[in-house]
């Protein structure tokens, strides 16, 4: 691994086998990216950019390559170290936000501190506070909107303070004055604490805050000038 | 929290959760109920066994007329009588019961003088070892008899006040060759329950007023009634069986043993006891074939609830795996939502097969013979009707176990979103 990189993905390739078909996701894609760096990877539906982030979160297994975050070769954990991996270096961030409709914004945030052993509930709220959710601790999912929403799991993503953060389409759901809200909140938080940051994203007009954009074409990855 | 992740949030599937419990709880019920008569019929089955002795063969002589003809008033000289005819070959019979326990009698009556009147007192020769067997003697004061014994008795109590003595006294027992001899009594019975006890046929002490059947007696070894009778061959014997299924094959060689002697009888209750028992199992049988049907069926309906329940979940359950949280801790919660609804559905029924059992099973006709059945719950049933509960359950969330331990995580994530 480059000393200067804190992710190294190196040829990895992915193919999904389907009734009878076969579809390659990505195909012998590499790249670094330094600590701390902002880096976006965007392209078309379907070029495999959740499966790049899946990968790097070691929710997946790639067909070729290896994965390097940190110290930790990603692709060679087994299921309990992947458990620790993605709890201890990692933070997700879902499109879909991925909140639990049971637990309210707090327990939801507090969720990976549990996984960890290790529940702080100041902790916790401090960082809804940040997100500027310091009055809604309380509420449900259901009681907010998609934007508070996803705020909250920007919360839950940063509450373990990982090195990494992956998020996946964070503004695909809201509208562009939330999402543009979102964003700044994310890159922010992100560029405040030092963490880096891979963000999966559709729209290249949201992605001023990033370092550096990489464009996934038919699998391929590409570097991509960052629109001023 | 976990409480929540594991219980809270189920949504419209929280209702079929609930379905899945009282359908538990009616299945529960079920099995449970048949399972408390199946339990309650083998402890009755278990009690015939004890108390029928299948396993027992009884070996006699005809019984004898001349104890018909005791005079009841009027001054005799005192007799000894057998009650069977003495017609039994002791080595004979050891030799043909093989390995099976051959328990010796020599039952007889004394016929003595009390005060003016008659006092009939039946005497029992006996191996004393070997009698407990199948008969029971409850002792209240001085010893039982021990094998070695000579001129020694233990008696019961109603007989020891008829004749007025106690343990340490001593009365005398006119022998069939005219002697008397000396019994000495060592101790005295407050009950006893005599297997294949003799018909009372004249008046004498009883423990049992107005049973048809003698209730007490004078008990001595077997060496000491050889003495009083003055022969060695046996009034009656009881071949005990190593297993009750022998029985029909050790009657066979008992009868052809004593072919020659025609008026030895050899009779069996195993094959009565088990016509009844066989109709008695075949009962049993339907009860858990009904409980068993009832068991895969709703099992079946359960897991399938269940399973719903759980797809639905997946992406939650998928999304705690993609936070860290340890596949074991995620089984936990999966496994406590299954559990806790098989034990509580299982518990319910429980309660109310408990609490609508009757007191008393009534089987028909011929099996009613062996005795009540009285539903039982215990261990057994309650390992039944838990294991039921959880085996739906775990069948319920066998695939989404399979899926989330096996596929990626993200397949899991991505399929329930």
């Amino acid at each position: 691994m480059n000393k200067s990189s804190f992710v190294d993905v190196r040829s990895i390739s992915k193919t999904y086998h389907r009734n009878g078909t076969s579809v390659e996701v990505l195909r012998d894609v590499s790249f670094q990216v330094r600590p701390g760096e902002a880096v976006a990877v965007t392209g078309p539906s379907g070029c495999g950019k959740t499966t790049l982030l899946n990968l790097l979160a070691a929710l997946d297994r790639p067909d070729r390559g290896e994965i390097t975050v940190g110290d930790t070769v990603v692709t060679k954990l087994h299921t309990w170290d992947g458990a620790r991996y993605r709890n201890r270096q990692i933070g997700v961030i879902f499109q879909s936000y991925n909140l639990f409709p049971q637990l309210t914004a707090l327990e939801n945030v507090l969720l990976p501190m549990i996984a960890a052993g290790s529940p702080d509930p100041k902790h916790a709220a401090g960082l809804l506070v940040t997100v500027g959710l310091g009055d809604r601790t309380s509420h449900r999912p259901t009681q907010l909107s998609g934007g508070e929403q996803q705020r909250v799991a920007i919360a839950r993503a940063l509450v373990n303070d990982p090195p990494l953060v992956l998020a996946d389409e964070p503004t695909g759901n809201l509208d562009d004055e939330n999402a543009r809200a979102v964003l700044d909140l994310l890159t922010q938080a992100c560029l405040e604490r030092g963490k880096t940051l891979i963000l999966v994203a559709h729209d290249l007009s949201a992605l001023h805050k990033v370092d550096r954009v990489l464009e996934l074409r038919a699998g391929s990855l590409r570097a991509h000038p960052i629109s001023s | 929290m976990r409480f929540k992740l594991a219980f809270a949030g189920f949504g419209r599937r929280g209702i079929e959760a609930l379905i899945a419990i009282l359908v538990l709880a009616v299945a529960s019920a079920v099995v449970a109920f048949s399972a408390m008569v199946v339990e309650g019929a083998r402890a009755t089955l278990h009690q015939v066994e004890i108390e029928q002795h299948p396993d027992v063969i009884q070996v006699k002589g005809p019984f004898n007329r001349a104890l018909f003809e005791t005079p009841r008033s009027g001054y005799l000289q005192p007799l000894t009588l057998p009650v069977y005819e003495p017609l039994i070959d002791p080595n004979e019979l050891t030799n043909m019961a093989g390995g099976a326990t051959v328990l010796k009698h020599q039952s007889l009556l004394r016929n003595v003088v009390s005060g003016d009147s008659f006092l009939n007192v039946y005497i029992f020769g006996i191996e004393p070892d070997k009698e407990s067997l199948v008969s029971a003697f409850a002792l209240q004061r001085g010893r039982f008899l021990q094998n070695d014994d000579r001129d020694a008795a233990v008696l019961d109590e109603a007989s020891a006040r008829a004749l007025d003595v106690d343990v340490g006294g001593s009365f005398l027992v006119r022998k069939a060759d005219g002697a008397d001899l000396r019994l000495t009594v060592v101790g005295v019975l407050q009950g006893i329950e005599l297997f294949d006890s003799p018909p009372t046929t004249v008046e004498a002490p009883a423990l049992k007023s107005g049973s048809p059947f003698v209730s007490s007696g004078v008990f001595v070894t077997l060496r000491t009634s050889e003495s009083i009778l003055a022969r060695q061959t046996l009034t009656d014997a009881l071949v005990i069986a190593d297993s009750p299924d022998r029985v029909p094959d050790l009657v066979t060689r008992l009868k052809e043993v004593f072919r020659l002697e025609p008026a030895v009888f050899v009779e069996e209750t195993y094959t009565r006891y088990l016509r009844q028992v066989s109709d008695f199992q075949l009962t049993l049988v339907l009860f858990a074939a009904i409980g068993s049907l009832t068991a895969i069926n709703a099992g079946a309906f359960v897991a399938k609830l269940m399973h719903d329940a759980y797809e639905d979940r997946r992406r939650q359950y998928a999304l705690l795996l993609s936070l860290g949280f340890s596949p074991v801790g995620v089984a936990g919660l999966i496994l406590g939502f299954g559990l806790a609804v098989a034990l509580v559905g299982g518990g319910l029924g429980s309660i109310v097969a408990l609490a609508f059992k009757p007191p008393h099973f009534l089987m028909p006709s011929l099996m009613a013979d062996l005795g009540t059945v009285v539903p039982r719950f215990d261990f057994l049933v309650a390992a039944l009707v838990a294991g039921v509960a959880i085996v739906a359950a775990l069948v319920g969330m066998a695939r989404i176990v399979w899926i989330l331990g096996r596929g990626p995580i993200a397949a899991a994530l991505m399929e329930g979103g």
